[in-house]
């Protein structure tokens, strides 16, 4: 093993490692541009190089822009990535009243734990993990969806009518074009441009950015709060901060991995749920979506903790966990490796030096994030708004065309940012509605499949509640749903004070 | 210092794109490719197997883009806009740009896409779980015989090449399998390998992918594959089944005749090179040569094969 | 993103929420009318949804009757915030969305940022200032231009101009 971690530590392959980490930030902190599109634009690159010397250069750009997109989502309420979308809910507020920078090092902190936790599954118990990976089937997928859609009552702060019909708005978008189960044509208005239905990422950047913007340029004020003397990286308090919620770091961490592993999960599913119990487990969870530290700790360790994750089915099993898995799959089956379960005894040598190698770039994201987080709020906050407010549209026009190349996507990104604009002026607020658009598919797949597969068993009910793991996640969801009301009432109970 | 020269050659690569290199033939810079999916699926990868050939045959890099959308529509439906001057060229794949158009309103037709060489196809393959009962594809059509619809095969999409083969071995078999549609070839994989369904109607890559991992119970080719020299052709047992994913290299319908034939050559010579070839295999694909004075006949067949196939799906809707 | 309707305090009735909720309630009948053309698998998940749509805003009506019609004026007004600048933001971005496959990215992009920084722009301008903000204007464009263009291999639509 120690050779292996000598060989991840030659001066190439730290130069990799800390180039890899420095790219990945920054492209992962401008929105539109994807982990997944960092990586395939790098593995020609890597072509020339050894294959584990590929993979480190590879494994620290698809971390380094995980963690990148927190920046956007704390500074411009814009996710990145969509992972960092739970990053925002509370990001953002912390950096409107002046917490920016504290924001900023209390995502890197979290990232680096999240990633370290995830790379040391990844190195100590990949293939048994990867089984978890294999008994997640149709059902297990849908009962996953619908936990996810519990978080609705806390995102819906005012009036869960608006938030359960936000949802419903959501879920529909997510319908709109050819549907994988049946191959109907739903809602595209004969639009050809519909058929590949509503871009997420697009939905993401429109519904969380316009609306920042189109209040940006409503008022003479500056666009975020500067507390006075809370410069510099604010270190210590973020330490101590990430000190006492240590359990909610790692209980985020191991959800973050958890998830990793189910490919078609991924990282925004990572971050939701993990965000979701910390809200639950928080003695203070009315403080959530107002800028509570705990929630930005939960969803960075998490979607940091899926590049781990991830990596275990893809190494292991072949498949990849996340979309970035499989560009980097592609680039080790050019290379002519081949993955598997006998990869970690034929290739033992690449694979643990690669794992080493995403360690160290792990570690290096905390000196490298720390100044460049510094650096992007120190230009947001000092930029003029007259030059913040075109330079930001343009990230959107130009992140929301890059995803596919589309000129359409920005049309549909701008539509979705107006209306969403309006609809939360009446407290309809966005968030319901991204987390339908990213549920919504996963949910109707899981759904539907597991109805083919139960009747074509003739087990139609037990499919859906004859699984344990089914069980386990419904029960969550419904622990979720009803815990502040159980809460409530053990609390009254143990007071001996009637209801009033 | 490696990692210094391979960027700097990148960047030299990069500062050549548009500087008129002095060279009596085409192509006389570096060729676009557009790949109408996401990195990292199949025709990425293809097309990055062939990348370091356009060097070695053309003298010049390949430029990978991607413009997914629309299950590869997006980037079909705006082919015919982008320069015809042989230096842009779009990923094609069959069955999707025949079936396509023929089920909606997708932005192009058939016809407008000029192919100039259909380059390999990826044949679809029957697979299941190691430890499936199945060893055989008579043990699977035997159960499923007796149990109509209990056997499961998952694969990716409605209306998919997957989905036809589908149908296409049930209707040879005379059995009834159930289709279980996933959202691309890894999450239907997956089903396979945990044992939520009974196999998979996927490629003969999966099996190179899983290999170890999954069963392969019969390929659609005319001939067994090199790399899996124990796996029988459905044609050896009893299934008049060649079949799979095929893939071309179009233009833009500007593009002169003359280079049309250029690329297509270039296209024809790295497809005869011994060491692609080996790669191919190695991978699981089956590399064919359908030069551009040849594509007409090739797509006029498909189309007909396909067609019929569409109306006796009812997927045919114009 | 604080919630503009539902505060703390005495809960009115609130028109535009009515209003909004019967045309989610509108979206979700036209669903169902679509969903018939549709195969049974393809049309359960969206007919349930559109079915829970419509259950919840009328749920939301008439909640929302219930409450007390707020005594004096309707909304309390917006404060000193600018509506025209809050459209011309809109139509910008909309004129360049729709714009920019037909003239060329870069140029496109290049106008929408001089004339939002306009829209943006509080502080008076000085010719200082407008060659400030322009000429950084010209490096944001230029720069995101080239690093997509070039080192993201993004190919951008280059229409009339470029």
């Amino acid at each position: 093993m120690l050779d292996f971690l000598a060989q991840a530590l030659t001066p190439f392959n730290l130069t990799l490692a800390l180039v890899g980490v420095v790219l990945g930030t920054v492209i992962g902190a401008l929105p539109g541009l994807s982990a997944t599109m960092a990586v395939a634009v790098l593995v020609p690159f890597t072509f020339a190089m050894d294959p584990a010397s590929g993979l480190i250069a590879l494994g620290a750009i698809y971390t380094g822009a995980i963690y990148g997109g927190a920046f956007a989502a704390i500074l411009v309420n814009t996710p990145g990535t969509p992972s960092a979308i739970a990053t925002t809910f509370d990001g953002y507020p912390m950096a409107r009243r002046g917490d920016g920078s504290l924001a900023v090092t209390l995502a890197t902190l979290s990232s680096v734990t999240g990633g370290l936790v995830g790379a040391v599954f990844l190195l100590l118990l990949a293939p048994p993990l990867a089984k978890v990976a294999l008994a997640f089937g149709p059902p297990e997928y849908f009962w996953l969806a619908v936990f996810g859609l519990t978080l609705i009552s806390a995102l819906s702060t005012g009036n869960m009518l608006k938030g359960l019909i936000g949802a419903c708005f959501g879920l529909l978008l997510s319908m709109v074009g050819v549907a994988v189960v049946g191959g109907d044509i739903r809602f595209t208005l004969e639009s050809q441009t519909l058929l590949g239905g509503i871009n997420v990422i697009a939905a993401l950047i429109g519904l969380y950015c316009i609306p920042v913007l189109i209040d940006l340029v409503a008022t003479p004020d500056p666009h975020l709060k500067v507390a006075a003397g809370a410069g510099g990286f604010r270190l210590a308090e973020a330490a101590r901060l990430a000190w006492r919620s240590k359990v909610n770091l790692l209980r985020s961490s191991v959800i973050g991995t958890l998830v990793g592993i189910l490919p078609g999960a991924g990282g925004s599913i990572a971050a939701l749920v993990s965000y979701s119990e910390a809200r639950r487990s928080s003695k203070r969870p009315e403080r959530f979506g107002q800028g509570e530290p705990d929630g930005i700790m939960a969803t960075e360790s998490a979607n940091n903790a899926t590049v781990g994750g991830g990596f275990i089915p893809t190494l292991v099993l072949g498949i990849p966990g996340t979309p970035p898995d499989a560009v980097i799959l592609g680039a080790l089956l050019v290379q002519g490796i081949r993955t598997g379960p006998t990869l970690f005894v034929q290739q033992g040598s690449i694979v643990y030096t690669f794992i080493f190698g995403l360690l160290i770039a792990t570690v290096l994201m905390l000196p490298t994030g720390l100044v460049l987080g510094r650096y992007a709020y120190q230009s947001i906050v000092s930029i003029p708004k007259a030059v913040l407010v075109p330079t930001v549209a343009f990230m959107t026009v130009i992140g929301s065309y890059a995803i596919q190349n589309s000129p359409s996507d920005v049309v549909i990104m701008w539509a979705l940012g107006v209306m969403g604009w309006g609809l939360n002026r009446f407290g309809f607020s966005p968030s319901p509605i991204v987390l339908g658009l990213i549920l919504g598919q996963i949910a109707e797949q899981g759904f539907v499949q597991a109805y083919l597969i139960g009747n074509a068993t003739g087990n139609v009910a037990g499919m859906y509640f004859g699984r344990p793991i089914s069980l386990a996640i419904l029960a969550l969801a419904l622990l979720t749903l009803f815990y502040p009301w159980l809460s409530d009432r053990w609390r009254r109970r143990r007071r001996g004070t009637p209801d009033d | 210092m490696r990692i210094l020269r391979t960027l700097l050659t990148a960047v030299a690569a990069v500062a050549v794109i548009g500087a008129p290199v002095a060279q009596a033939e085409f192509p006389e810079k570096p060729m676009n490719f557009i790949v109408a999916f996401n990195p990292g699926g199949e025709t990425d990868v293809t097309a990055r197997l062939q990348q370091p050939y356009y060097e070695k045959v053309a003298g010049q890099p390949l430029v990978i883009q991607y413009k997914p959308g629309a299950g590869g529509a997006q980037a079909w439906a705006g082919l015919n806009e982008l320069p015809g001057d042989g230096y842009t060229m779009v990923g094609t794949n069959l069955p999707h740009i025949i079936l396509q158009p023929m089920e909606k309103d997708v932005g192009y037709e058939t016809a407008d896409i000029t192919n100039v060489y259909m380059f390999h196809y990826t044949p679809d393959a029957v697979l299941v779980p190691q430890d499936s009962p199945f060893q055989t594809l008579a043990d699977l059509v035997a159960y499923a015989k007796s149990t109509p619809g209990a056997v499961t095969l998952s694969g990716s999409g409605t209306n998919t090449a997957n989905h036809l083969a589908q149908r296409r071995f049930s209707e040879m078999a005379g059995i009834t399998t159930t289709y279980v549609p996933f959202g691309g070839t890894g999450p239907s994989v997956t089903a396979v390998l945990g044992n939520q369904v009974s196999g998979a109607m996927g490629y003969s890559t999966v099996g190179v992918a899983q290999e170890g991992q999954l069963r392969m119970l019969a390929v659609a080719t005319d001939q067994r594959l090199p790399r899996f020299p124990d796996v029988p052709t459905f044609k050896e047992l009893g299934y008049d089944l060649v079949s799979g994913a095929y893939r071309g290299i179009a233009v833009p319908k500007s593009t002169s005749e003359e280079v049309r034939h250029q690329v297509s050559d270039i296209i024809g010579r790295i497809n005869a090179d011994p060491d692609f070839i080996q790669q191919m295999e190695d991978g699981g694909f089956v590399v064919i040569d359908v030069p551009y004075d040849e594509v007409p006949a090739f797509m006029a067949a498909k189309q007909s094969e396909y067609g019929e196939l569409a109306d006796a799906m009812g997927i045919r809707k114009r | 993103m604080t919630d503009g309707i539902e505060g703390g305090g005495p809960k009115y009735r609130d028109y535009p929420s009515i209003g909004l909720a019967v045309l989610f309630a509108l979206l979700g009948v036209w669903v169902l009318f679509e969903t018939t053309a549709m195969t049974a698998f393809g049309s359960i998940f969206p007919r349930a949804i559109a079915i829970a749509m419509i259950v919840l805003s009328m749920a939301l009506v008439v909640q929302q009757l219930r409450r007390p019609r707020r005594p004096g004026p309707g909304r309390p007004s917006s404060g000193p915030e600018s509506t025209p600048r809050r459209v011309a933001l809109a139509a910008v971005m909309a004129a360049w969305a729709l714009s920019m496959p037909v003239v060329g990215f870069f140029v496109t992009s290049l106008l929408a940022f001089l004339v939002l920084l306009a829209v943006a722009n509080y502080d008076g301008w000085t010719p200082r200032r407008m060659l400030l903000y322009g000429a950084s204007g010209v490096v944001v464009v230029a720069g995101f231009y080239l690093l997509f263009v070039k080192a993201l291999l993004v190919p951008v639509p280059s229409g009339w101009l470029f």
